[in-house]
């Protein structure tokens, strides 16, 4: 018989289709960095209310894999994971937003927000 | 209607055309092609992306600080159609589209004359790596002429290639 | 793509949070597949709790696990073709509960719907939801 391990599966990729499915979708890179990560925003995800919906209540959350955690031992393992650590690296470069790929055309705006500023904050609170 | 930007390539999207992806959050991106699409599923960076013009960009291939690329804006404010108005802008586009392809030019220029120059530095110290290592013992037996045309036919073909290279892409900046 | 046993979110204040597919209604063309702006009959699988007060001081109807109502989809994941030839796609599979005269249950929409809906003739959803894509 052939193989029947899908290939290239050492870097704690598991059950991607899964991970693919509507239910499992989470927050996406940008609106973590932009949004979530910001102290205020922070502060209010990481005290959540009781939730009976959520897994463990929704007390255990991290914010940075937009995941909820069981248990506090869980969520500490989780911030040793391998995979924590590559979305912290993920979230340390300034995030590609649609107003960068506008950029990228050569099409401005009327009025420049500047965004250097908040990829900068980003980067001291992501270490 | 509007000629919007492709999310992962920034080329255009002409009405009519590619897919609009809709974020719970009410952003819209659009894709030029099923291509940009699949491959924004796959979440790619386009930065890392090397045929994306996000990666052009950040990589220094191409002009990011110049004037003929800030007339291109979105304006949300409705102009009043004006025939006067329209014609000296296209008069106006297409001057600035010469201007701008024979920036363009210049800067490829100058970015290949440096990578030239690293090209070849980098050639002189393979292909001296290579004699002291190996020549010593092949080549001794071997005329003092025919050494010399032996190191300089591949240099030629090298040096021919580079320029070939350089004349296929300034035809398509053209 | 919505056909019998798919799952949607349920974005108006009727009380249902998610709802499950078990007909798709008038719609035998498309091999039985509804889209946006078609009529479903769909089953709740998971409802906001009840609160006791809320019950006895509003006879307005809620929704409870279990009940069979009709709905109207309003997002979907499948591509949808727009009529200038583009195609729009949603994160996720949405819908809106009604009730049997084709009026909405909830009085308010939480979330983007489908701009296609005007043309199926929900305006009423229309108006009344946050952001139209």
């Amino acid at each position: 018989m052939g193989r029947l391990r899908r290939s290239r599966t050492h870097k704690a990729q598991r059950d991607v289709h899964r991970a693919s499915r509507t239910r499992a979708k989470t927050r996406d890179l940008d609106q973590i960095q932009l949004i979530d990560l910001d102290p205020k925003n922070r502060a209010k995800l990481e005290a959540q209310p009781i939730n009976y919906e959520k897994p463990g209540l929704a007390q255990h959350y991290c914010v940075e894999c937009a995941k909820y955690y069981e248990t506090d031992a869980a969520l500490q393992s989780h911030w040793r994971s391998k995979v924590h650590k590559r979305r912290l690296k993920q979230l340390r470069e300034p995030a590609y937003t649609i107003e960068e790929s506008e950029r990228a055309a050569g099409l401005g705006r009327e009025d420049r927000r500047p965004t250097a500023v908040a990829s900068s904050e980003i980067m001291v609170d992501a270490v | 209607m509007r000629i919007e930007k492709c999310y992962f390539c920034s080329t255009n999207v002409y009405p009519g055309h590619g897919t609009a992806f809709v974020r719970n959050d009410a952003k819209v991106f659009r894709f030029c092609t099923s291509k940009c699409h699949k491959n924004f599923k796959m979440k790619r960076n386009p930065r890392k992306v090397r045929w994306t013009k996000a990666f052009r960009k950040a990589a220094g291939k191409e002009m990011t600080i110049d004037s003929t690329i800030e007339f291109e804006k979105r304006r949300n404010v409705p102009v009043r159609y004006d025939r006067e108005l329209v014609q000296t802008t296209i008069k106006a586009m297409k001057r600035v589209g010469e201007i701008k392809a024979r920036r363009e030019r210049v800067f490829f220029k100058h970015r290949m004359a440096a990578s030239r120059e690293k090209q070849k530095a980098h050639r002189k110290k393979a292909l001296e790596a290579v004699k002291s290592k190996s020549s010593v013992k092949l080549l001794e037996p071997v005329s003092t002429t025919t050494e010399k045309e032996k190191i300089k036919v591949p240099v030629k073909a090298k040096s021919a290639l580079i320029q070939g290279e350089g004349r296929s892409m300034g035809m398509e900046i053209d | 793509m919505i056909g019998l046993k798919s799952t949607l979110n349920v974005i108006d204040n009727s009380g249902a949070l998610i709802v499950e597919c078990v007909n798709v209604l008038k719609n035998k063309v498309n091999n039985g597949w509804g889209s946006v702006g078609d009529e479903i009959v769909v089953v709740v699988q998971k409802a906001r709790p009840v609160s006791a007060a809320a019950q006895a001081s509003v006879n307005a109807v809620k929704v409870r696990q279990g009940d069979v109502r009709r709905a109207v989809i309003v997002r979907t994941r499948k591509p949808v073709r727009r009529p200038d030839g583009s195609y729009i796609r949603f994160d996720d599979n949405a819908a809106v509960l009604l009730n049997n005269k084709r009026e909405m249950l909830g009085t308010r929409i939480g979330g983007i719907v489908s701009a296609d809906l005007r043309l199926k003739g929900w305006g009423k959803i229309v108006s009344l939801a946050p952001r139209v894509v």
